[in-house]
């Protein structure tokens, strides 16, 4: 692991624009930004200063598995967000927001499918492909999702990407 | 009198004929029931507590949400939730379904865990921008304790040598919240690789897990043998404690079982070295009343033979005087130099 370099957070900034300019240092204030390459991706995480700093000075960088909060993952120009970066991003912007009622997020932390009369609310500059933040009716980000079909609709309108059920079925 | 006995000695009490078709009737190995009737109070209601389910526990994670919210929230959903004297934790009495499968558990806003393993890092005290170590922390619930104490600020390392823990170490990391932390795998003895001096190092040991009976009935059968290797594997992370603390770093020492070849004989061998010192845990542990009851004391007489008087400030948590896991936990001080 290593700071990201200019180059690197200039990338970054630009996957993140879709969400709202200028994001990245609001997203992971008041932490500094350290990647790991995992080519072809690079994955970005949020650390604490003091951490970074120790890690910056010392072997323990070479040693270290992982550090800090994961936050998304860069490949090819492509961004995806991990969790705790969709949950982050969602404190910072409402953009590209998906509100679902609680029985539909309990639905969502299973992998399932949400149905259009299960939406609340949607930021309206979202588009059928967009990926999106699926926010319970509290606005915290549960994950997200890709937008299938405009909004209001019946039948399935959010595809599950990454939701937080992920830490029951997977992360240990 | 022996004060330091021989690493791999093994205290042997003779179970008396009654304690002998007792401990086959119910499934014990009767040399471990004859163990504990020799160090602990009251066995027969040990044995009682050792049979009963567990409680279930929460702390309420800080990092990730306001605790009185997340409190009402779950209350909302139809938990009952019993406030306790540790800070932030509650004693679940009533579950109208899986504790770990809400929303707010989640979202990180709280964690899963008995309330004997949140005494540990409350004994060591992290305070943010420290450096401080948890040489055994798979699968986190004490590391995250020791972020929120540290406020999320500072350089919190966590080493396990289990490849499997270790991603679950990341993942309850993760979704705790806890940006203060690197996660190394491999074993704590490794941290001496990294060239750093600690101001507070946790060791909450792998033991024979004899306090933990109620949540792995196979640990009812435990055979002598293995403490032997378990008080190996202990003395090789406190050994490389004293060369990972500063002068006068802090060292908190914790273990599951019930053992005294595994807890205080572990820290006799310390003392005896001269290079640290047993210290009185502070005051928001030590006058811990749970179950109604102090913690109980250090053992200072095991098996006929006097120990360090010093070993009276670490404490035990005990199954059928405190309601939790059986736990035990001591607070050292690395000498100059």
């Amino acid at each position: 692991m290593r700071p990201a370099c200019e180059d690197e957070r200039a990338q970054l900034e630009r996957a993140l624009e879709r969400w709202g300019k200028g994001l990245l240092e609001p997203w992971i204030r008041p932490a500094q930004l350290w990647v790991r390459e995992a080519p072809p991706a690079l994955e970005f995480y949020a650390l604490d200063a003091q951490i970074a700093a120790d890690l910056a000075q010392t072997e323990a960088r070479r040693a270290a598995r992982s550090a800090g909060l994961p936050l998304a993952r860069l490949s090819r120009g492509r961004l995806e967000l991990l969790l705790e970066g969709a949950f982050e991003l969602g404190r910072r912007t409402q953009a590209s927001r998906v509100h679902v009622n609680d029985k539909a997020a309990g639905l969502f932390l299973y992998g399932k499918t949400v149905l259009g009369e299960s939406v609340a609310s949607i930021d309206p500059s979202a588009r059928p492909g967009d990926v999106v933040l699926v926010a319970n009716p509290r606005g915290e980000v549960l994950g997200t999702a890709r937008l299938v079909q405009p909004l209001p609709a019946r039948g399935p309108a959010l595809e599950p990407l990454l939701d937080r059920g992920w830490y029951l079925r997977k992360g240990g | 009198m022996n004060r330091n006995p021989e690493r791999s000695e093994v205290i042997r009490v003779p179970p008396t004929p009654r304690l002998r078709e007792w401990s086959e009737a119910h499934g014990f190995s009767p040399e471990l029931v004859a163990r504990w009737g020799e160090f602990y109070p009251d066995l027969l209601a040990l044995l009682k507590a050792l049979q009963s389910e567990p409680r279930v526990f929460v702390r309420l994670n800080p990092l990730r949400g306001d605790p009185e919210r997340t409190a009402h929230r779950l209350r909302q959903k139809g938990f009952v939730l019993q406030s306790t004297p540790l800070p932030g934790v509650f004693d679940v009495q009533e579950q109208p379904f899986s504790i770990g499968a809400t929303e707010e558990y989640l979202l990180g806003q709280y964690y899963i865990q008995d309330a004997s393993s949140v005494v540990a890092p409350l004994a060591l005290g992290a305070r943010p921008g420290e450096r401080v170590g948890d040489l055994c922390a798979a699968p986190g619930g004490k590391a995250i304790v020791l972020a929120d104490l540290m406020q999320n600020h500072g350089a919190l390392y966590c080493f396990d040598e289990d490849p499997g823990r270790v991603r679950a170490l990341e993942s309850n990391l993760a979704r705790c919240g806890v940006r203060c932390a690197a996660v190394h795998a491999g074993p704590g003895e490794d941290a001496a690789q990294l060239g750093l001096a600690f101001d507070r190092l946790l060791i909450d040991a792998p033991c024979t897990g004899e306090g933990v009976v109620q949540r792995d009935p196979t640990r009812r059968r435990g055979h002598l043998g293995e403490y032997a290797a378990c008080a190996a594997r202990q003395a090789s992370l406190l050994d490389a404690a004293h060369g990972l603390l500063r002068p006068g770093g802090t060292l908190v020492y914790s273990t599951c079982t019930l053992a005294p070849e595994e807890n205080e004989l572990q820290l006799q061998r310390l003392l005896d070295s001269g290079r640290f010192d047993l210290e009185p845990l502070p005051p928001a542990v030590a006058r811990l009343r749970l179950g109604a009851n102090a913690l109980h004391p250090g053992l200072t007489r095991v098996a006929g033979r006097d120990l360090d008087p010093r070993l009276s400030r670490a404490a035990h948590l005990l199954p059928h005087l405190h309601g939790t896991l059986g736990f035990f936990v001591a607070r050292l001080r690395r000498g100059n130099p």
